[in-house]
């Protein structure tokens, strides 16, 4: 079957599946969010006119029984202009959380991150089996991973991959839990690594800066090697306005340090063991800090430590700051100025760049957006590159935002490098029952750039200033069940005594369940 | 000056120009993800996804009065309806707490009844009902967590479930989008090298070997 005949293929089992279900629960939701971007290039290793149009999204279902969900991710990409550079991608996966009490089941193409030395998209599946009224879970895992990544060229190692592993939590926190674990993987029929990991992560929402720690630790039992050993933590420090990070590791993917690892197929980090012929120690920082409701600012630096070839330890460091401004402080506007820098064997970059987005008029997204670096490489190449974008966007049907893109580019190989481009974004959601299909939410947002929130976190939020709670979506003490609550314990621990002191008159009837229906006052309700 | 860089400024200029109009232009009512009242607005996302029939078939043995989730102490004279009304749709809405009681794992702190409540049925996943994630963050999504969230997610992946599907995770770790550069901007092929030899452990939690040479073995052939 061709790749159209798949696609089709695929799309009619999923409205099948919709169907079917559709018949079965109260109600499935549909939530389906295209992209299509298009864009007009010249390539950058010849003259020729490159016209690559890739279709980007998601398409998932849930509400299913056993409250399973469906979720898919994918993209489709077409140059027109050279029909063989396809770069398909697409995920698929079926979670049942409930198949039995405890029990979570996942199949198909999926994320498996239960390694902390790596995460792969797999053609896998998933069971994890949780102990009730225990911190004990235990997970096992097994698959296929998969690349999509376009190489512009032939593979140079083997994606005959297989992992297997699983792991046992051992405890369960509030904010944070510790597993153990194990992990194969192999590759072109050979065993790469075989790893003992622990992790662990904690939050202590209850005490002065709510800070969280967290750690990771691989051993490779195959070349009796120390992976990764990784610790950090985050908290205020002093003023809830001020946060800070700071984390060291040790990194080994290999028993290196005597020889290079020419086979690639035999390299566990064939990216990193590239460059480094030994391990590497990293240690980062970084603060933020909350000038006014509406402005923060932030610092990182990382620095790594390595040897290039051996006996020749090299440093690198990394670093930025910037400010972010979110104007109006309802996050629709958001102005970003950041300065950045890199130093080590390679050269040195110093770069600025100014990002704007604004989402506050009715119907119309605008972006920009400035990225200007001068470097100079140890080769003795220097230069200025520059990045830049401007694009408007406008709602022309509920959901569908059509977005033009102008971008002008300076670099080594292009020294004025013009595209036009286009995205066409659909975000929607329907519920669906035996009554028929429903529109149950719409939006404007289109295709965001990474939003300020995901990085900065509440603090950049809101018109007042930043304060902490142990769960900001359930403030202490508020909402009327708390002292329903309370009724219950009081309640229970009455019948408590009643049947201590066996007193008549203890009744069965008298429980938490039957004291939650009275009111905080404690009349009945009728 | 280069041209693309004077055709960045004029995109600067642009840009602080629509700042400006922000007071005569009319503003965006679907996106309005950040009031003051941050969990009332994902609340009401909730609110909307609540089915009674649903719950009355979940909960069909225990037959939950009306006053087990709402609250009817309020008097309201019968020649006031409009005030019915209003207190219906409003101060009658049980709240969060009264989800929360039954969804949800347990409470650090909780008392053994509220424990005790909680059903181990229920749907414990926050995006069971809401939809607007952003204002329920939890407390270690701060700071660096971009950075920080792979040492946190290895820990234990069925948290992150709680509240994210598959595909956001896919959507930045396979994202190859050739308009919206997530990681890298356009100038950033001017100086990889640079940034690869400074920090070697990162290049490799996106790309595969083939990445470089692929476009390295077509320079070297050139």
């Amino acid at each position: 079957m061709g790749r159209p005949g798949r696609r089709c293929w695929a799309a009619a089992v999923v409205l099948g599946a919709v169907v079917a279900f559709a018949h079965q629960a109260a109600a499935v939701d549909l939530r389906f969010q295209p992209s299509l971007l298009g864009q007009v290039r010249r390539s950058p290793w010849s003259a020729q006119t490159q016209v690559p149009m890739e279709l980007y999204g998601d398409l998932g279902l849930s509400d299913l029984p056993l409250g399973s969900t469906f979720d898919t991710f994918f993209r489709l990409e077409e140059d027109w202009s050279d029909l063989s550079s396809e770069t398909d991608f697409f995920t698929g996966v079926l979670r049942i959380p409930k198949a039995a009490p405890g029990l979570d089941l996942q199949l198909g193409r999926q994320i498996v991150a239960e390694s902390p030395v790596g995460l792969w998209d797999a053609d896998s599946g998933q069971i994890r089996l949780a102990v009730p009224n225990t911190p004990l879970a235990l997970s096992v895992f097994g698959g296929a991973p998969r690349t999509w990544e376009p190489t512009y060229g032939p593979a140079t190692y083997s994606e005959n991959e297989q992992i297997f592993g699983g792991s046992i939590r051992l405890a369960k926190f509030r904010g944070g839990s510790a597993s153990m674990g194990f992990l194969q993987q192999i590759r072109a029929g050979r065993e790469l690594m075989q790893q003992v990991t622990l992790s662990g992560t904690r939050s202590f929402a209850s005490l002065p800066g709510m800070p969280n720690l967290y750690g990771n630790f691989a051993f490779d039992a195959d070349h009796q090697n120390v992976d990764l050993a990784r610790a950090g933590f985050q908290s205020a420090i002093g003023s809830p306005r001020l946060l800070a990070n700071f984390e060291s590791g040790y990194y080994k993917p290999q028993d290196m340090g005597n020889t290079v690892v020419t086979n690639l197929d035999r390299r566990e980090d064939p990216v990193f063991q590239m460059f480094s012929v030994s391990d590497l120690l990293q240690f980062r920082g970084g603060a933020r800090y909350t000038i006014s409701p509406t402005v923060s600012s932030y610092a990182d630096l990382s620095y790594q430590r390595y040897a290039q070839v051996r006996g020749s330890m090299v440093n690198g460091y990394v670093w930025s700051s910037g400010l972010l401004w979110l104007p109006g402080g309802d996050g629709l506007e958001m102005v970003r100025g950041e300065y950045y820098g890199i130093d080590g064997i390679g050269g040195s970059v110093n770069g600025g760049r100014v990002t704007y987005e604004n989402r506050v008029y009715q119907d119309i997204v605008f972006r920009a957006n400035l990225d200007m670096a001068w470097y100079e490489k140890s080769t003795n190449q220097d230069g200025l590159g520059i990045a830049s974008l401007i694009g408007v966007g406008y709602m022309f049907l509920p959901g569908v935002i059509g977005e033009v893109d102008f971008i002008a580019n300076s670099n080594q190989f292009l020294p004025q490098d013009f595209r036009g481009a286009l995205q066409v974004t659909w975000v929607t959601d329907y519920a669906i029952d035996r009554t028929g299909v429903q529109k149950t939410a719409t939006g404007n947002q289109g295709r965001p750039w990474p939003w300020a929130p995901t990085q900065f976190g509440p603090a950049s939020w809101g018109e007042s200033p930043a304060t902490w709670s142990a769960n900001p979506g359930m403030p202490a003490g508020s909402g009327w069940a708390t002292a329903s609550f309370a009724a219950a314990d009081a309640s229970r621990t009455a019948a408590k005594a009643a049947a201590e002191g066996k007193k008549a008159g203890a009744t069965a009837s008298d429980t938490a369940a039957g004291a939650i229906a009275r009111p905080a006052s404690g009349t009945e309700v009728r | 000056m280069s041209r693309p860089l004077r055709i960045a400024l004029a995109g600067i200029v642009l840009a602080l120009g629509a700042a400006a109009c922000r007071d005569i232009m009319p503003t965006n009512s679907f996106l309005r993800m950040r009031p003051q009242a941050t969990a009332s607005q994902s609340t009401k996302d909730a609110r909307q996804r609540y089915s009674h029939a649903k719950h009355a078939k979940a909960l069909g043995d225990q037959a939950p009065a009306c006053g087990t989730c709402h609250r009817f102490d309020a008097e309201i004279g019968a020649s006031e309806p409009g005030l019915a009304g209003a207190l219906s749709m409003a101060a009658q809405i049980p709240g969060s707490a009264a989800c929360h009681s039954c969804h949800g794992g347990p409470v650090a702190g909780g008392t053994a009844a509220a424990q005790d409540l909680r059903m181990a049925a229920a749907p414990a996943t926050c995006i069971t009902c809401h939809s607007n994630m952003l204002p329920l963050l939890p407390e270690n999504h701060q700071v660096a967590w971009l950075r920080v969230h792979a040492s946190v997610a290895s820990a234990d992946p069925a948290e992150c479930q709680n509240c994210h599907r598959d595909s956001f995770c896919v959507n930045c770790h396979q994202n190859r989008d050739d308009q919206l550069t997530f990681v890298h901007d356009y100038n950033y092929i001017s100086f990889h090298s640079v940034d690869a030899r400074a920090n070697p452990i990162q290049c490799g939690n996106c790309h595969r070997e083939d990445f470089c040479s692929g476009c390295h073995a077509k320079a070297i052939q050139r």
